[in-house]
């Protein structure tokens, strides 16, 4: 006989690629063809995005392929049975802070777009402080509520890209793309890394397996949810570059925000798109936050076993909401999406591929280690 | 179900405690004073101060114009900026027999940056001024001209966060303030005016595509030189969009003007041709008028022994016969053929002579080649960057060639008109 | 007919009390029971083998003509008696007494000419058969009593449904009686599989409710669940489907409502179809269907009775309006107190002329115009209904016209608020269109505190709140989240019957396949 599991039933690849990709949109397409036109020149750091976009998808890949050893286990039970539970401890410390922080950074960032383009005089705390609110409410709510989330957010942000795409052709000047390949290496390697930093959080395929109905599909899904994210990048990218020319580009602080501000209906029937552009894009940056409140607070769970959810949420918010406000200004605040970049490639890359060899040496010494 | 209620309370406080202390932003809209135009001016340090009442009674009636000289500031001012105030009252076009109201009034603040000016705006208007509007932003040419002011001004227009890239920039002979003065029948505001005006490529040859400011930053940053429209005598009912400014990119500052004629040639060369017409003469006697319809560019870049670049133009318009004056048989090959050739001429005059004016009197590649070659030639770019404008100065010495076709498709109803 | 509940012995219940085999004695107790109110009637009689009994049943419950018959034929000779107490072996409960020959029921049912007849030794099932219109037969020196299907009362006749009401479709609608709407139900579907299940809940009130499913073709899981859900009901009375609704709901307190309503005999044999549950409930005309989606309310019967174009378009329509209804008013004060860059700058300058003199923020301006449409709204309701359709009008226009000559509102404002009122008309679900409703104030209120960056936010907790939501298990937001692309051929876009080849995935059926071509047929099996 059938069995319903009616809606639980875990999500399929194609959600999780969903979920990968919305985690991966988020500020980081806002200011990257600002970065990337400073590090390379003309057109050349569509060669960065294919290039890290490479990267990320091998990285996603590996990281996916730990998740899927884990099996039905937590990723951080996973981790201990491998390396024992002090240094899996740790682990979990430092993927809560990066968790925490990433989450804190996408909050600050929507804070300050928002001061910058919606208000004037409203300080940026309560607009930050607004959004942990809803962050808060969004985490009490059940998990697979979350990825539902995703899922019903990323078809607008599709296609709120599409309407960019189609009507800031008007502007686009092909010739501002011109002339190819220019760009040094150093200049690529550059932009490379923006890129690389850009399309961090695929991690969360760790957490986040458990919900898959077939595990073993979820490298595919992250290296989908990448791709998603690598396009949309490059959209973007090569859109601000043909309005805007490369040095266009470097001295505009949101590159997409003034993208969408662009734009014109044929007709002047809708003249200010950026504000429907606006409100997709807080959705999908919502959505990224959202995730990494969400994995700060697993990660607690597991140092922290007895403590309930409530309490974990009442402890990681004040912290949160106090990273969220420590930088002063943009380079700070640049600097603190630096920090939280490496603290991934560290604690969310690095290691879980180090787990993967080990996991894989362990194998062949002892066949039925982690049976259990 | 009595935690989560818990919980859900204590959201309510925090979420209230918002809501009581929120609302900074709130400004009614009738509390906004519009601002849709503003005219840079310049203030000549010699000017006294009758001279800027003079003007302010030069202003027509039906609107406020507040001349803001404070003696103070008068001093150091270098700006004279008049700003075009919506009053939305008058915007409304019921009441036909009811004595109309102006939809807009002026004020004039002088100053040396425009965020004082800008406070200084609102110590005097009830409403707070607010730029999310602003259509255009006229400079006179005095302000262009001088060294700096140009891109001191333009930062103000692009940094604040209110601004937005797609304003329309012009510059003026005249004074801006009479720019803004323009108030053609059945135009409310004369900046919604201008800004049509300015979108006109397609019915004239002569206007240069609407400048927006995020493309003069562009060039700014680029050190390019660039054209902007220029708008002139503006009198009660209009004012003319016809020319060019034309900005050095050495100095960043305004160099010339080119005339109608010559726009028309730049935008051959540009390839930004939407619609116009081009006279031309028939033999002795006659003339004709030509409109074009499709225009085709190609260039290609040969270079000499000297290793300079040769720029051959092969430029195809496509168009129809609007008039004819003592033209023989539109219809027959022959003449329609003749007609292509004098077609093809005058616009190869109106092409040379702003490629003469360009390299020889402003030395100033506001023809792009600077663009091309960077894109095409990016290896012979990077080595003569810094020769191209300044320095060896190559641009006035490069050879451009220009091939102009012209192909009449229709000659309209009629074949000849009188015989 | 068997029913099921936990409160099956209502509160003034004397278990085990059974039936004397003295008539006089019965009949007392009856009377003691219902206080001998006038509508009972009890008529002694004496049968045609000269045996007495009484007959007792309330009056207007049952059928007259039908009582007649009964009467009759006891009376007629041609009932031959068998005082010995030859009752037929169908009676369990006197062959397992058998203590005695005169204690069994003389009187065969199978000879009285009514549809269900049956024996019954409790006073509380025979009580409580009585009260809802059997007719009850007692024998003297019977112990047994033999009740008499006679249910015959007034009841509306089936008229065409007045809250959704539909131009190309069926007209009738539900009515209270429970076995009317069993009927339009069994009219519409006649597999043999479609199962009607008997509940009766309610202590006091002692309420019929059916849960009707298709066999075969519903998951069997949601089932349980709901018949689960209704076991619970322990409530005095469950007057109407409202009740029942809100005790088995998933989540109380959320605005949505998760089970849908309909008075619409076609939109339940819909979902029946589709393998959706429903519940067919005595004395309301509104039955209720479950599971639902939140895309439930943007569909509509009549859009599988129309062209698929033209009722895609129109569901198309019907998100749009959603959208509108609940947005413009937080929109319109976003955009008037915050965001004058946002608006196109023709229609900031001429909204901010008409707004000129308009003594209120919009804020304040929007609330009260839209409290006063709530007001015309439910004052619409609660008058007479040639005048309730008036008050709309008139209310409206002379309110909205006299504020604005009045320089109280802005003429904008009353346009926003009249689009408002319009779209959420056009939403075909009643109970859809109150949440929006009421969430829309929420929204104004967001929108009051913190512009359009609010309204975003207060947007981002709805969806939360969806996406979180379920109605028996079944993911609200669905097919849109979970991804379910299959059943997008009948989500926003309708597409044509032929290629609708699949129940909704999502509701996880036994029997996916609603079209069986041949080749179809083959690859979905």
């Amino acid at each position: 006989m059938k069995t319903a599991s009616f809606g639980e039933r875990p999500v399929t690849p194609l959600e999780m690629s969903m979920t990968i990709a919305s985690m991966l949109i988020g500020v980081g397409v806002l200011t990257l063809p600002r970065t990337l036109a400073s590090a390379t020149k003309s057109f050349d750091g569509w060669m960065s995005i294919a290039g890290a976009g490479l990267i990320a998808m091998l990285l996603g890949a590996l990281v996916s392929r730990t998740a899927v050893k884990a099996g039905n286990q937590p990723f951080l039970e996973y981790a201990s049975s491998l390396i024992s539970r002090p240094l899996a401890c740790l682990l979990a410390f430092f993927q809560m802070l990066y968790f925490l922080g990433f989450s804190a950074y996408e909050t600050r960032a929507i804070a300050n777009i928002s001061k910058q383009y919606l208000f004037d005089r409203t300080p940026v705390e309560y607009i930050a402080l607004a959004f942990f609110l809803v962050i808060v409410y969004g985490v009490s709510g059940s998990r697979s509520g979350l990825l539902r989330l995703n899922v019903m957010f990323l078809p607008a942000v599709l296609s709120i890209v599409v309407v960019v795409v189609v009507f800031g052709y008007r502007w686009f000047e092909f010739g501002n793309l011109e002339p190819f390949f220019v760009t040094g290496i150093p200049g690529l390697l550059k932009g490379m890394k923006e890129v690389v930093f850009s399309l961090l959080g695929f991690e969360i395929i760790l957490y986040y397996i458990v919900f898959m109905a077939r595990p073993e599909k979820a490298p595919k899904a992250v290296v989908g949810g990448i791709l998603v994210a690598v396009v949309i990048d490059l959209i973007i990218y090569q859109l601000a570059i043909g309005i805007f020319s490369n040095v266009g580009a470097m001295n505009i602080i949101y590159p997409t925000v003034e993208l969408a501000k662009e734009i014109q209906f044929p007709g002047n029937f809708f003249e200010r798109f950026e504000s429907l552009f606006f409100v997709i894009w807080i959705m999908t940056i919502y959505n990224t936050a959202v995730m990494g409140f969400d994995l700060a607070g697993e990660c607690m769970a597991f140092l922290f076993k007895r403590m309930t959810k409530r309490v974990r949420h009442l402890i990681l918010a004040p912290a949160a909401m106090i990273i969220c406000m420590t930088p002063n200004n943009l380079p700070q605040f640049d600097l603190l999406g630096t920090m939280i970049s490496y603290l991934a490639v560290g604690a969310g890359v690095l290691i879980p591929c180090g787990l993967l060899l080990l996991s894989g040496r362990k194998k062949g010494t002892a066949a039925h280690a982690d049976t259990k | 179900m009595r935690i989560r209620s818990r919980r859900r309370i204590a959201f309510l406080f925090v979420a209230s405690s918002i809501a009581l202390s929120g609302c900074w932003d709130r400004v009614e809209i009738d509390q906004r004073g519009f601002i849709v135009g503003v005219g840079v001016d310049a203030v000549i340090q010699e000017v006294d101060e009758s001279s800027a009442e003079e003007e302010s009674g030069s202003t027509p009636s039906g609107e406020q114009t507040n001349s803001a000289s404070n003696k103070k500031q008068n001093k150091k001012a270098k700006y004279k900026v008049t700003y075009q105030v919506v009053t939305p009252s008058g915007m409304k076009a019921e009441n036909a027999n009811a004595q109309p109201t102006a939809a807009y009034f002026h004020l004039t603040v002088e100053g040396t940056t425009f965020s004082t000016m800008e406070a200084n705006l609102a110590q005097r208007m009830s409403r707070a001024p607010f730029f999310e509007h602003l259509k255009v932003l006229i400079f006179s040419e005095a302000v262009a001209r001088r060294p700096g002011d140009f891109a001191e001004a333009i930062d103000y227009f692009l940094r604040d966060s209110q601004m937005r890239r797609s304003t329309k920039v012009m510059v003026t002979p005249n004074k801006a303030s009479e720019i803004l003065s323009t108030q053609p029948p059945g135009e409310r505001l004369p900046s919604a005016y201008l800004e049509l005006v300015s979108s006109n490529g397609a019915n004239s040859s002569r206007i240069l595509p609407h400048t927006r400011i995020g493309e003069v930053q562009e060039s700014l940053l680029k050190n390019k030189s660039f054209g902007i429209q220029t708008v002139s005598n503006g009198s009660r009912t209009y004012s003319t969009l016809n020319g060019t400014a034309v900005f050095s990119g050495r100095s960043n500052r305004l160099i010339g003007f080119l005339d109608g004629r010559e726009t028309a040639g730049l935008n051959f060369l540009r390839d930004s041709i939407k619609g116009g017409h081009i006279e031309f003469p028939y033999g002795d006697e006659g003339r004709g008028v030509f409109i074009v319809q499709r225009m085709t560019r190609r260039m290609r870049v040969s270079f000499g022994k000297d290793g300079l670049p040769a720029f051959d133009y092969h430029i195809e318009v496509q168009g129809s016969l609007n008039e004819a004056y003592q033209i023989p048989d539109t219809l027959s090959e022959k003449t329609l053929y003749r007609m292509d050739e004098y077609v093809g001429q005058s616009i190869k005059q109106l092409i040379e002579s702003a490629i003469v004016k360009l390299q020889k009197q402003y030395r100033c590649d506001v023809i792009e080649l600077a663009d091309y070659m960077s894109r095409k030639h990016h290896r012979w770019w990077s080595k003569h960057r810094g020769q191209w404008e300044r320095g060896d100065d190559l641009f006035s010495q490069v050879p451009i060639h220009v091939q102009v076709k012209a192909h009449i498709h229709r000659t309209g109803n009629i074949n000849i008109s009188e015989e | 007919m068997e029913y099921k509940s936990p409160a099956e012995k209502g509160p003034n219940s004397q278990t085990g009390r059974v039936p004397a085999a003295s008539l006089a004695e019965n009949v007392q107790y009856m009377k003691d029971q219902l206080q001998s109110p006038e509508d009972l009637l009890i008529k002694s009689i004496v049968m045609a083998a000269g045996q007495k009994g009484a007959v007792a049943c309330i009056d207007g419950l049952v059928d007259k003509q039908l009582k007649v018959q009964i009467l009759q034929t006891l009376m007629q000779e041609r009932l031959s008696i068998d005082s010995a107490g030859a009752k037929s072996n169908e009676a369990e409960q006197g062959a397992e007494e058998g203590d005695g020959s005169g204690d069994g029921m003389p009187v065969e049912a199978g000879k009285i000419p009514v549809q269900d007849a049956r024996y019954s030794t409790d006073w509380d099932d025979i009580l409580l058969s009585i009260l809802t219109g059997d007719t009850a037969l007692f024998v003297e020196g019977a112990k047994e009593v033999l009740l008499l299907g006679s249910k015959g009362w007034k009841s509306r006749a089936v008229e065409e449904p007045q809250t959704e009401t539909i131009i190309r479709g069926p007209r009738d609608g539900f009515t209270e009686d429970i076995r009317t709407n069993t009927a339009l139900l069994r009219r519409r579907v006649k597999d043999v599989n479609l199962r009607f299940e008997s509940f009766r809940i309610g202590r006091r009130g002692r309420k019929d409710v059916i849960v009707a499913y298709l066999n075969g073709v519903v998951n069997p899981q949601l089932v349980e669940e709901v018949k689960r859900r209704i076991t619970t009901i322990d409530i005095d009375d469950p007057e109407g489907s409202g009740y029942i609704e809100q005790w088995i709901t998933d989540r109380y307190w959320s605005p949505y409502p998760q089970i849908l309503n309909t008075e619409r005999p076609d939109k339940v044999a819909g979902a029946i179809m589709q393998g959706k549950v429903a519940l067919l409930i005595d004395g309301t005309p509104f039955q209720l269907i479950m599971p639902i989606m939140l895309s439930s309310f943007i569909q509509s019967p009549e859009d599988y009775y129309q062209n698929w174009i033209l009722s895609s378009v129109l569901r198309i329509l019907r998100v749009i309006s959603a959208f509108v209804a609940l947005f413009l008013p937080g929109l319109y004060i976003a955009l008037l107190e915050y965001h004058h860059g946002l608006l196109p700058s023709k229609l900031a300058f001429s909204i901010a002329g008409t707004r000129e003199g308009v003594p209120f923020p919009a804020v304040v301006e929007t609330f009260l115009m839209e409290t006063t449409l709530e007001l015309l709204r439910e004052a619409g309701i609660r008058l007479p209904k040639p005048i309730g359709q008036t008050i709309g009008v008139v209310g409206g226009l002379v309110i909205g016209e006299a504020a604005v000559t009045a320089g109280i509102v802005s003429p904008v404002m009353v346009v926003v608020v009249a689009v408002t009122a319009i779209a959420s008309f056009a939403i075909p679900s009643y109970g859809f269109a109150v949440s929006i409703r009421l969430l829309r104030f929420g929204i104004m209120l967001a929108a009051a505190i913190f512009g359009l960056y609010g309204i975003v936010l207060a947007l981002i907790m709805n969806c939360i709140h969806l996406a979180n939501l379920k109605s028996f298990g079944v993911a609200y937001t669905g097919p849109l989240a979970p991804l379910r692309l299959g059943d997008w051929r009948d989500f926003i876009i309708r597409v044509p019957v032929m290629n609708m080849v699949k129940r909704p995935a999502i509701l996880e059926t036994m029997d996916e396949v609603r079209i069986n071509t041949d080749d179809q047929g083959e690859k979905n099996k």
